[in-house]
């Protein structure tokens, strides 16, 4: 009988070893040892990055900021600079600065805008790239509004189709900016001159 | 042979009662349609050129709004000339705001329902066109229904194949629990049988020996041979984990901290197939790929999943204009430079070849070591993409001449110190 129960406390004990180790895995939520975090953390105020522990001689938060935070929006009215194309005496239509139309003058779009990027195969083909990143997951890969996320969200246009078929190249540019109806605004994503590119590819896709 | 007729029966009468419940909207619609107003002079029929008009007039301008019987941005169109008549229609679906500035009641009452959603205009519809929209509206609220009905089965059947993989595991674990207990019963078999036979005299010589062995477990915990094995392991075991954690410091391998929002890029990139650069915006501009801003979760998030409880976070820094306080998972350090845009633009790199299979990661989580071996690796096998990139033509006809080799980035100076720490 001695002989049983000893057999028996083996066997679990064995079990409670294989389950324990089993059940060994790393604590995902801990980075590990930093080995120099003074060389690791950037002494200059870094956008991504904040050490907010004030104890640590990395510390390195902004607190001039609100929030603390590293990073800031630019001043209201400031334009990128690659956003702006200043040729002397070019024509308003030419120069990417004279981009003051407001959300609601869609139709005004289309008479003063007018793409500067020429027309080629090449830029077609750089518009489709960008379409594919910030587009066809709503506007689907044709342009039809059958990309997967454009399903769910709904009420997303065919490009070839009623009434999108007839928006002009400033009108599209105009969309991306400001975003039409429910879509919204990816002016902080793309940049204008990225937009333009998509609006060559748009057209294509259109005309389908 | 009785059984079977009666389920006959009781499947007949079903079905029969079925019909009749399809069917009765019909009558009643046809009777609503003889007092409808004149602008529905002639009652178009299934398949009429008039319905088929409506049907692809319908498709093109209408459908990413508006569905016959489940409100979708807009309303549910079903029975719609039983809420107005055409010529109210007619003026809506023309210029609604002209209708809701008229002061029509029902009008601005919708347009609150909708939280002011503007319905687009079509003043380029004619009167024929929207006559044959309304005819295609009114022949498909007949149809449908029987559509409905007939896929209900199918629903069902999909669902069951969902939980599969559960079931799997639970099966799994039922397994190892039979196995358990099935050795435990043999352990208390052997001990019975053991018993019965210890006073048992008729037992040959080498079945007496049998019974009566005993087990000492102390002889063999005290043999030299165990000594050495169990002292071997240990050794083995307690280096190796010491190394690891030597050789990890500084090392954040599997980092995969709990972000303030519990957003999955297995959905959003795998099965959404939203493109990494859609939210890390930087990554083909800059030296960081970025972190998304609220303003970028909003383009979806403002119709999807509004009043979900895992976006409370996403609403509250939204209406604080506060940012999300993402934790940091590649913290590649200061004292090395790292260019994204060198290396998605010019190197032509996937996301993946570095941060690994995120499509599939319920958590984001650092995939590769980011080591100074593992970069320096990657520069001595990586050929150099030079097609189509004037930049490197002439450097490309120098290195032919000088060796034979394809061009490494190891050859355009990829393992120069100063390159990645200056």
């Amino acid at each position: 009988m001695k002989n049983l129960y000893r057999t028996v406390y083996l066997i679990s004990v064995g079990f409670a070893v294989l389950a324990s180790l089993s059940s060994c895995r790393k604590n995902t939520d801990n980075p590990g040892t930093e080995y120099a975090s003074q060389m690791y953390h950037s002494v200059p105020y870094e956008g991504l990055s904040q050490v907010t522990d004030p104890t640590r001689d990395d510390y390195n938060t902004n607190v001039n900021n609100p929030h603390k935070m590293n990073m800031r929006e630019p001043a209201p009215g400031t334009i990128k600079i690659n956003g702006y194309n200043p040729k002397v005496g070019a024509k308003p239509k030419e120069d990417l600065m004279i981009y003051n139309l407001t959300k609601d003058d869609f139709e005004g779009a289309a008479m003063t805008l007018e793409n500067p990027i020429a027309k080629s195969d090449q830029v077609i083909e750089e518009g489709k790239v960008l379409f594919e990143s910030y587009c066809d997951h709503c506007h689907g890969a044709t342009g039809q509004g059958d990309g997967e996320v454009g399903q769910v969200f709904k009420g997303v246009p065919s490009y070839s189709k009623g009434r999108v078929k007839e928006d002009k190249a400033g009108q599209i540019f105009h969309t991306i900016t400001f975003g039409r109806n429910r879509m919204l605004s990816h002016a902080s994503q793309v940049s204008v001159e990225d937009r333009w590119k998509i609006v060559h590819y748009v057209q294509t896709l259109q005309n389908q | 042979m009785f059984l079977f007729n009666s389920i006959k029966k009781v499947f007949f009468s079903i079905s029969l009662l079925f019909l009749v419940l399809v069917a009765s909207p019909n009558f009643s619609q046809a009777a609503d349609s003889t007092g409808a107003p004149a602008a529905d002079a002639s009652p178009a029929t299934a398949g009429s050129p008039s319905i088929e008009k409506g049907k692809s007039l319908f498709e093109d301008n209408c459908k990413s709004c508006h569905a016959i019987k489940t409100i979708e941005v807009g309303p549910a169109l079903k029975g719609i000339e039983q809420r107005r008549d055409r010529k109210w229609l007619h003026a809506w679906i023309k210029n609604s705001q002209k209708v809701i500035a008229s002061g029509d009641p029902y009008a601005t009452k919708l347009f609150a329902e909708y939280k002011g959603a503007v319905m687009t205009s079509f003043p380029s519809f004619s009167d024929e066109e929207i006559n044959s929209i309304l005819d295609y509206v009114k022949a498909e609220e007949n149809k449908k229904d029987e559509v409905v009905a007939s896929s209900g089965g199918a629903g069902n059947a999909v669902k069951t194949d969902d939980s599969s993989a559960g079931y799997v595991k639970i099966l799994l674990a039922g397994f190892v629990i039979v196995l358990f207990l099935i050795i435990v019963v043999l352990v208390l078999i052997l001990s019975v049988l053991k018993k019965n036979l210890v006073g048992n005299a008729d037992l040959t010589e080498i079945d007496a020996d049998l019974v009566n062995q005993k087990f000492d477990i102390g002889v063999v915990v005290r043999s030299k041979g165990f000594k050495l094995i169990v002292g071997f392991l240990f050794v083995a075991f307690v280096g190796k984990a010491a190394l690891d954690g030597v050789m990890h410091i500084g090392m954040q391998q599997g980092y995969a901290p709990k972000q303030p929002i519990a957003f999955s890029h297995k959905l959003h990139a795998g099965k959404f197939k939203i493109d990494c650069s859609y939210c890390h915006t930087g990554v083909r501009k800059g030296k960081s790929a970025n972190i998304p801003s609220p303003n970028i979760c909003l383009n979806c998030h403002s119709q999807i999943k509004t009043t979900s409880p895992k976006l409370e976070a996403l609403r509250k820094a939204v209406e604080n204009k506060r940012p999300i306080e993402w934790v940091r998972v590649h913290n590649l350090p200061d004292l090395a430079y790292f260019n994204h845009s060198q290396h998605v633009v010019v190197g032509k790199l996937e996301c993946q070849t570095c941060h690994g299979p995120v499509e599939k990661m319920e958590v984001i989580q650092q995939y590769s070591p980011l080591t100074m071996g593992w970069c320096i690796n990657c520069h001595r096998e990586t050929e150099v993409k030079t097609d189509g990139n004037g930049y490197y033509d002439n450097l490309v006809k120098l290195h032919a001449e000088k060796n034979g080799t394809p061009m490494k980035v190891k050859d355009i100076g990829g393992l120069e110190c100063s390159k990645c720490h200056y």
